[in-house]
C-alpha cells in the first residue's frame, strides 16, 4: 500500500519464514514490553490490543514493523495488510506468517 | 512579493500574471503526484465560493475545514478566502481516537466559531450523521463541489477583518479559536520573509499537517502568497515512509524545511543506510526546528547522520513562534551559526539567572538559541509581576509585534487576560543574551509529545474517572526523553485495588487516554494511597510528584 511497506521482489522472498510460534510470540512480548514501561513480557497474551489499547503508538508500529521484518526475514506486506488495525495483536501479526509459511513449506 | 494588504489579492495577482506557475506539487503515498497551478488553484477554489454562496454562508462567517485529503483542503480554504468567509482547519479523526470523542469536539468546535458550516468527506459525513444534531451542523461535502462552476473571488475586504481562525490548543474543556486579520497575517509574512531572505529560488518541503501553525503559515500561506513553490506531503504517509520527504528534497531541489524537534531523531532513526545511498541534500538552505523544545543533541544527530548526503551545521536553524502571533516570534540560523550556551545548572534552578559555566568545574545545562526577533517583534522577560527582567534573567516571554491575533474567537475574557498593553504573555519561559532568546521551559504544566499540546489536567481529569483510582489523586506530567527528541507522558494515580487487577487498570486507562485525546501513555503506575506529594497550595503537586517519581520509580 505505502511505497515503503513494498513487497518483497519474488526472488529474494524467504519462505522459510519463522519455525516456533510460541518463541516468535515470546520474542514480540519481550518487543512490546520493552516499548511500554508499563507492562511486563509476561503480560502480554498473544490477543491482546497493542495499539488500538492504547499500549503503543504509532512511531512503535513502524519500529515493530521493522523489527519483525529483520527478525523473522521477511516483508509483512506480503503477508497482510500494514496497518495499525491490521497488525494489532501479536496473533493478528503472526497467524498470517504461519499461516502462509505452512502452505508453502511442504511443497518446497 | 506580497504587494497587497489582503491575503487573497497576493494569490489573484499572482494568478492572474502567471496563471501555469506552480503552487504546489501534493506528493501521495499512494496516488503518485499532482501538480497544482495558481490558475487550477483559482478555478477549483472557485467551485468552493459557489458551493458556499449556495449553502448560504454569509462573508465573516466561519467556515471549518475537515478533510483527509490535502488538496480538497486547500480548495476549500482558498475558496473560503476568496469568499470572505473564515477558513478554520482542524484535524480529521485518526484511527486512534474513538469516534464519539472526535464527535463531540468537533460539536464543540462548531459551537465556539459559532458556525454550523463545515466542509468534510463522505466517510465523515457517515460517521457524523446522528451524532450532531441535524440543525447545528450544514454539512458540504467536497465530493459535491464538483457539481458547481467556479465563482469569481468577492471583493473584500478590510485589512483589520479576520481572514482566518488557527485552534490553539487548549484544555478540551476549552477549545479556543485565534482570530487573525489579514494584516496580521500580511506583516507575518512579510517579516518573516524578509529573515528568511525568501527569494524565486526557494522551495519549500513539507510532511506537516495545515491544522497547524507551523504548517498553516510557514509551509502553506508563505508559499501561497509569494509565489514560491512548496512540495507537500501527509503526515501520515511520511511517518509511514520517512524518506518520501528526502526524496522530494532531492528531486525537487527544495531549500527550506520546518520540523518539530522530534522528527530529526525519528528521520536519524528511521531512514536506513541502503536508501540514502543516492540521496542529495545539498540543495537545502535551512532545517527549521520549531514548535517544541528543540534540543542541540537532536541537530548534532541529524547533522552527523546526513552529513553524507550534504547536510552541514549552518542548515540546522531554530524558531519560537505560536499561533497568537500568526507564527514566527524569532528566527535563528539564516545568517549566522545558531548559538549554544552552557550554563550553571544551580544558577539556573536557584537564582533563575543563565550564567555560562565550565563544565569541569560546575554542573551543566546546554541551551540552544531561539535565534534573535523578526523585524516588528519584540520580546521580553518578564518577573511574576510583569516587570521587565534585564539580560540574562530567567522569566516568562512576552511578545509584541504587528502580526498579533485580533482575539480569541468571541472570548473576549480570554483575549483581556493574554494580552496587556500590548504585550502577549506566551506562558514559557526562557531569557534573553545579546539579542538571543533561549527558551527553557513552561510556567504551565504543559506536556509536548511530537509537537502535539497535551494537557495534563485532560489527562487527569480522564484517569480519575476510572474504576479503581482514587478520583483526584492522579497526576500527570511529561519526561524528555532524548532518544525519541521529545516527551514521554506519565501517569501516577493512587489505587486502593488489590494488585492482581492493576495490569487491568492500567489497559483501562492507557485506552481512555488514548481514545480522549489521542495520546499515548508510556508510563503508568499505579500508588498506594497518599504516595503521591501536595505544593504549599494543598494542590498535588506535578514538578514535585514527577521529582519524586524520578528519584524513587525510575531509579530503580
Amino acid at each position: 500500500m505505502r511505497a515503503w511497506f513494498r513487497k518483497s521482489d519474488p526472488i529474494t522472498k524467504n519462505i522459510n519464514g519463522p519455525v516456533d510460534y510460541e518463541a516468535a510470540a515470546q520474542k514480540l512480548r519481550s518487543f512490546v514490553a520493552a516499548k511500554s514501561k508499563f507492562i511486563e513480557a509476561s503480560e502480554i497474551a498473544n490477543e491482546t490490543k497493542l495499539f488500538s489499547s492504547g499500549l503503543l503508538d504509532s512511531l512503535a508500529f513502524i519500529e515493530l514493523v521493522l523489527y519483525v521484518e529483520k527478525e523473522f526475514h521477511l516483508k509483512l506486506a506480503d503477508f497482510t495488510e500494514v496497518n495499525l488495525n491490521s497488525l494489532d495483536s501479536i496473533e493478528q501479526i503472526l497467524d498470517p506468517i504461519f499461516k502462509r509459511s505452512r502452505n508453502i513449506s511442504p511443497a518446497s | 512579493m506580497l504587494e497587497s494588504d489582503i491575503l487573497i489579492e497576493n494569490v489573484n495577482r499572482i494568478a492572474s500574471l502567471h496563471s501555469e506557475r506552480l503552487f504546489a506539487k501534493l506528493l501521495f503515498a499512494q496516488r503518485g503526484a499532482i501538480n497544482i497551478t495558481y490558475g487550477g488553484l483559482i478555478e477549483r477554489a472557485g467551485r468552493y465560493v459557489s458551493m458556499y454562496h449556495e449553502h448560504g454562508v454569509r462573508p465573516e462567517e466561519v467556515v471549518v475545514i475537515v478533510h483527509n485529503d490535502i488538496e480538497q483542503t486547500i480548495y476549500a480554504f482558498v475558496g473560503a478566502t476568496m469568499y470572505g468567509a473564515i477558513p478554520s482547519i482542524f484535524a480529521h479523526p485518526s484511527v486512534k481516537i474513538s469516534p464519539k470523542e472526535y464527535t463531540k469536539t468537533l460539536a464543540l468546535l462548531l459551537s465556539v466559531s459559532r458556525t454550523r458550516f463545515l466542509v468534510a468527506y463522505r466517510e465523515l459525513h457517515d460517521q457524523l450523521k446522528g451524532c450532531i444534531p441535524a440543525d447545528s451542523v450544514d454539512l458540504m461535502l467536497s465530493e459535491d463541489v464538483l457539481a458547481h462552476s467556479a465563482a469569481p473571488a468577492l471583493p473584500t475586504a478590510n485589512p483589520d477583518k479576520i481572514v482566518l481562525l488557527q485552534h490553539s490548543s487548549g484544555t478540551t474543556g476549552l477549545k479556543k479559536g485565534v482570530a487573525l486579520s489579514n494584516s496580521s497575517v500580511i506583516n507575518q509574512l512579510r517579516n518573516y520573509a524578509s529573515t528568511l531572505q525568501l527569494c524565486q529560488c526557494d522551495r519549500i518541503a513539507s510532511w506537516l499537517p495545515l491544522y497547524h501553525d507551523m504548517g498553516l503559515i510557514a509551509c502553506f500561506l508563505l508559499p501561497l502568497a509569494t509565489g514560491i513553490p512548496l512540495v507537500l506531503m501527509s503526515p501520515f504517509d511520511w511517518i509511514a515512509d520517512p524518506m518520501m520527504l528526502f526524496r522530494a528534497i532531492h528531486k525537487e531541489k527544495c531549500t527550506l524545511c520546518w520540523m518539530p524537534n522530534f522528527a530529526y531523531n525519528f528521520l536519524a532513526a528511521r531512514v536506513s543506510e541502503t536508501d540514502l545511498a543516492d540521496v542529495d541534500l545539498t540543495s537545502m538552505r535551512a532545517f527549521i526546528n520549531c514548535a517544541e523544545p528543540i534540543s542541540a543533541d537532536s541537530h548534532q544527530l541529524f547533522c552527523e547522520r546526513f552529513r553524507g548526503n550534504g547536510v552541514r551545521e549552518d542548515m540546522l536553524c531554530t524558531c519560537y513562534a505560536m499561533a497568537e502571533n500568526t507564527f514566527a516570534v524569532t528566527q535563528g540560523g539564516i545568517l549566522d551559526p545558531v548559538k549554544i550556551e552552557t550554563l550553571d545548572a544551580t544558577a539556573v534552578r536557584n537564582r533563575k539567572e543563565a550564567i555560562p559555566a565550565n563544565c569541569r568545574t560546575a554542573v551543566c545545562q546546554t541551551v540552544i538559541s531561539s535565534g534573535r526577533a523578526i523585524p516588528n517583534n519584540q520580546v521580553r522577560i518578564i518577573d511574576d509581576c510583569g516587570n521587565e527582567l534585564p539580560e540574562r534573567y530567567i522569566g516568562e516571554i512576552a511578545i509584541k509585534s504587528d502580526s498579533m491575533l485580533n482575539e480569541y474567537y468571541n472570548r473576549p475574557d480570554l483575549t483581556s487576560q493574554g494580552i496587556k498593553n500590548g504585550w502577549y504573555r506566551s506562558g514559557d519561559l526562557g531569557y534573553l543574551a545579546d539579542g538571543d532568546l533561549f527558551v527553557l521551559g513552561r510556567i504551565k504544566d504543559l506536556i509536548i509529545v511530537a509537537g502535539k499540546n497535551i494537557y495534563p489536567q485532560d489527562i487527569e481529569e480522564i484517569v480519575s474517572g476510572i474504576e479503581g483510582i482514587y478520583p483526584g489523586r492522579v497526576v500527570a506530567f511529561g519526561i524528555y526523553d532524548e532518544t525519541i527528541g521529545t516527551e514521554e507522558v506519565v501517569i501516577l494515580a493512587e489505587t486502593v485495588v488489590e494488585r492482581a487487577k492493576h495490569l487491568e487498570i492500567k489497559l483501562a486507562i492507557a485506552k481512555a487516554v488514548r481514545e480522549q485525546l489521542e495520546c499515548v501513555a508510556n508510563d503508568i503506575v499505579l500508588l498506594p494511597h497518599m504516595w503521591l506529594i501536595k505544593s504549599s497550595s494543598g494542590k498535588l503537586s506535578r514538578p514535585g510528584n514527577r521529582e519524586k517519581y524520578l528519584s524513587e520509580l525510575r531509579a530503580s
